[in-house]
């Protein structure tokens, strides 16, 4: 399928005979329609999925019993793509089992953030929720906030071994010996992908569709847009007022030219900070120098990622580094906007180091431990464990939060450019080692760490704004002071308080990041 | 004996007290209750979420000290106040003056439109406002260049030198209508037989202002300026919704910074401080305290100058 078929929407004429394809196809899905199970709350074959997988979701009857009596589950996440799949399988389980309802809450981190750190003290946390970044899984299990799945799954043992190795983890998911997040998606996935107007890029000497831009490369693209828009539009644009907006690219460009753990993260091989790396300013270097061409969009230090993001479709820049949650909402809301997608440029297309990830999935989902509804969580949550729920999931979110079964991965059937986004994360993203999961005192010491300050974000912006005159080179050895302080800090208070940990437990000398490290997290 | 007639007093008048009560419970509640715990936790090392906190003394206030992002902010709120305060107070009082002239028969409409965006919820003027101030196409520019006043667009929001002057004027647009108010009803207070005297010995326009209006509104003018300062202060959702304290913390504001050290950013672990948060909280409470206590008693002194035979009442 060419991704740029849209085009025919675009001048707004349709083909006699497509017209009469479509009629018969319509048709006949009237008349299928008729016989399916009616608990298909989904728009048949939308989204950009193909019709091979059927979509309809058939709820399986109980393994656990359920209330007799009228229930409510309240059911809280950061919504997103998620509420895709949410918004058709609740209305099913609720046709399934009419007594109890599903209050479903898909919301933001800020929302999520003031809901669940009172909640959970008062006693009115949603019975299943995300933490909040400020509160971690090992704070939420010591201070009983939350339950552990083995309590309410039976064989639970046997819904984990379905999932992939690390994506439970000690000192992640599990504590004690139990689990107590459930991560329903995968982390194989690129949040830094090069996202470009199709139209505009369309006159360029390069090809971004089949190629893959080099950093010197991505400085010319970026300055040819401009140039070419001459007002009206900009090679690149960020969204600098959200943390992350320009380290986030950094990271990834530096990673995968070899920079193991990323810009402002740990060597694990070593144990040592990476911002001074040569690689790491070179990346930094060439953002600026993309700015002083007068290539970026210029509301970009004012916008955060959505502001960014919302501006792509309307034309006013040619490229965004952003991931692939946004291709279903930008194809839904503006069908005239031509997208296209590849890999972040690269220092040297021709030796790519993958991303890393860190054990325990996405979306962990905690219950809380005041529920009542400790079954109908166990039953939700059990369908979502198998490979028919993660399909489910898989063909309504698609490649913004790719399942967390590689088997329901590989069954998709969704357009080309989400299954480009798939492709490319799963072939250049691999499981690192993490520090907490061989020792879970480490776990103390992030909870009591005060962020450098300004962090990484922080001063790339400084210097992208000129309110840091120095040069690159000596604002990362700052950075680099900084970042020692924080950890060396955060160790000595944790040990203060009795955790057993010191600077070696973030040395992996047998790590290569090349490959997954998946020893630690074998079962 | 005095106890007795005083609490023989307040039973007389206990429908007042009771009364009363009703508020006095909210402020405890919202007011007091809050204030107090936030010098408590102001002791602590503790997240705001976590059960366990430890008590480390007078170490947050020490390290806030040494804090250049909390002297900043400081500095930065005292600036803003600094400088919108006047602005906001003498236009108000220029359109109070101009609005309070009874020959002017839209008067009441004028009122109405300087007091809409004070009105108006202050995410959505921010919103929109960083809209119109947009470095890409953003009506601002787009006028300022169609008059041949500048040949790029300024980077109103964008650019570190200008963000915080944009702020202002903003803030200042939005609310000049509220002091606005204050003066008219200042103004109003004024019996028109002093002008009409005045001018019956022939005072002109100016003397007029500098003999009747400016010493009869000087008693309010302490208050009104108190109210604006301290208004001033505290421009959480407003600087929030239009910059985000950016770029590169040129506009965080205080609270803006204890925010950002109570509840941290998303994306970064274990950033939540309330101890440490309290600490800057108490601080800058500290601080409206004694522009409150200096307004308090710069009203003692013009009552004084004012009341007959000096009585204070």
């Amino acid at each position: 399928m060419d991704y740029r078929s849209g085009q025919h929407q675009a001048d707004g004429t349709l083909p006699r005979r497509k017209l009469l394809e479509l009629i018969g196809v319509g048709s006949a899905g009237l008349i299928a329609a008729s016989c399916v199970d009616t608990s298909d709350t989904s728009e048949p074959g939308s989204r950009g999925t193909t019709p091979g997988l059927s979509r309809t979701i058939r709820i399986p009857d109980p393994a656990v019993e359920l209330p007799a009596g009228d229930v409510q589950l309240r059911w809280m996440d950061s919504g997103d793509m998620k509420a895709r799949f949410f918004e058709d399988f609740f209305p099913a389980y609720e046709k399934k089992h009419p007594q109890i309802s599903v209050r479903y809450d898909g919301t933001n981190w800020n929302q999520i953030t003031e809901v669940v750190t009172l909640g959970v003290r008062n006693g009115t946390a949603p019975d299943v929720f995300q933490l909040p970044s400020q509160i971690t899984m090992g704070m939420a299990v010591s201070n009983g906030w939350i339950g552990a799945y083995d309590d309410i799954i039976p064989n639970f043992a046997e819904v984990k071994a379905r999932y992939p190795a690390g994506a439970f983890a000690d000192g992640v998911t599990d504590f004690g010996g139990k689990t107590y997040g459930m991560p329903l998606t995968g982390q194989q996935r690129i949040n830094t992908l090069l996202l470009f107007n199709a139209d505009l890029v369309r006159d360029l000497d390069v090809d971004l569709h089949t190629e893959i831009l080099t950093w010197n490369q991505l400085r010319e693209v970026a300055k040819a847009i401009t140039t070419q828009g001459d007002g009206a539009y900009y090679g690149i644009i960020f969204g600098l007022a959200q943390p992350g907006g320009l380290s986030g690219p950094v990271n990834a460009m530096c990673q995968m030219a070899g920079v193991a753990g990323g810009a402002d993260g740990i060597d694990l091989r070593t144990g040592r900070f990476n911002v001074t790396n040569p690689i790491v300013i070179e990346a930094i270097e060439l953002m600026l120098a993309i700015k002083s061409d007068g290539s970026v969009h210029p509301d970009s230090v004012n916008l955060d990622a959505p502001g960014a993001r919302a501006r792509m479709p309307l034309g006013q820049a040619g490229l965004i580094i952003q991931g692939p949650w946004n291709i279903v909402p930008w194809r839904d809301e503006n069908p005239d906007f031509h997208l296209g997608l590849n890999l972040p440029p690269q220092k040297d297309p021709n030796d790519i180091w993958p991303l890393s990830y860190g054990p325990g999935g996405s979306n962990t989902y905690v219950y809380s431990s005041k529920t009542k509804l400790g079954p109908v969580i166990a039953d939700v949550m059990s369908y979502l464990s198998t490979l028919e729920g993660q399909v489910q999931w898989g063909l309504r979110v698609g490649a913004a939060d790719p399942p967390a079964f590689p088997e329901a991965i590989a069954k998709l059937e969704i357009d080309e450019l989400q299954q480009k986004a798939l492709d490319l994360g799963t072939k250049y993203t691999v499981l690192r080692p993490e520090p907490a999961v061989r020792n879970p005192d480490v776990s103390k010491v992030y909870e009591v760490q005060v962020p450098a300050t300004p962090t990484f974000s922080d001063t790339l912006v400084g210097l992208f704004t000129g309110q840091i005159r120095e040069s690159v080179e000596q604002a990362m050895r700052k950075m680099e002071d900084r970042l020692e302080k924080s950890l060396e800090d955060a160790i000595a208070k944790a040990r203060s308080r009795g955790a057993q940990v010191d600077r070696d437990d973030w040395v992996f000398d047998d790590w290569d990041p090349r490959q997954p490290y998946t020893k630690l997290y074998e079962r | 004996m005095r106890t007795a007639g005083l609490l023989a007093r307040m039973w007389a008048a206990r429908p007042v007290y009771l009364l009363m009560l009703p508020g006095l419970v909210l402020i405890v509640m919202f007011s007091f209750y809050p204030l107090v715990m936030s010098w408590y936790y102001a002791f602590f090392d503790w997240s705001g979420i976590d059960q366990e906190m430890y008590f480390i003394g007078w170490q947050n206030f020490t390290e806030l000290a040494a804090d250049e992002y909390f002297w900043a902010a400081f500095g930065r709120t005292l600036w803003f106040a600094g400088v919108a305060t006047p602005i906001e107070l003498l236009l108000s009082l220029v359109l109070a003056i101009v609005l309070n002239d009874r020959a002017l028969r839209l008067a009441p409409l004028y009122r109405t439109l300087f007091f809409i965006p004070v009105v108006t919820t202050t995410a959505i003027v921010s919103i929109v406002m960083s809209m119109v101030f947009s470095s890409f196409n953003g009506p601002a520019n787009q006028a300022l260049m169609a008059l041949g006043l500048i040949e790029r667009p300024i980077g109103f929001l964008t650019d570190t030198k200008t963000v915080m002057w944009t702020a202002i004027g903003l803030f200042v647009w939005k609310w000049l209508g509220q002091p606005m108010i204050y003066w008219l009803a200042a103004l109003q207070t004024i019996p028109t037989e002093l002008y009409e005297a005045a001018q019956v010995d022939g005072a002109g326009w100016w003397w007029r202002a500098v003999s009747i209006t400016a010493p009869m509104l000087a008693p309010f003018a302490v208050v009104i300026t108190l109210i604006v300062l301290v208004g001033n202060m505290q421009v959480f959702a407003f600087m929030q919704a239009l910059t985000h304290g950016g770029p590169y913390f040129s506009t965080e504001v205080m609270e803006l910074y204890i925010y950002r050290m109570a509840f941290g950013a998303q994306g970064q672990v274990s950033t939540q401080r309330l101890g440490y948060a309290s600490a800057a909280g108490v601080l800058f409470g500290v601080l409206l305290i004694v522009l409150a206590v200096a307004q308090i008693l710069a009203v003692r002194t013009f009552r004084q100058g004012s009341s007959p035979g000096g009585v204070v009442r």
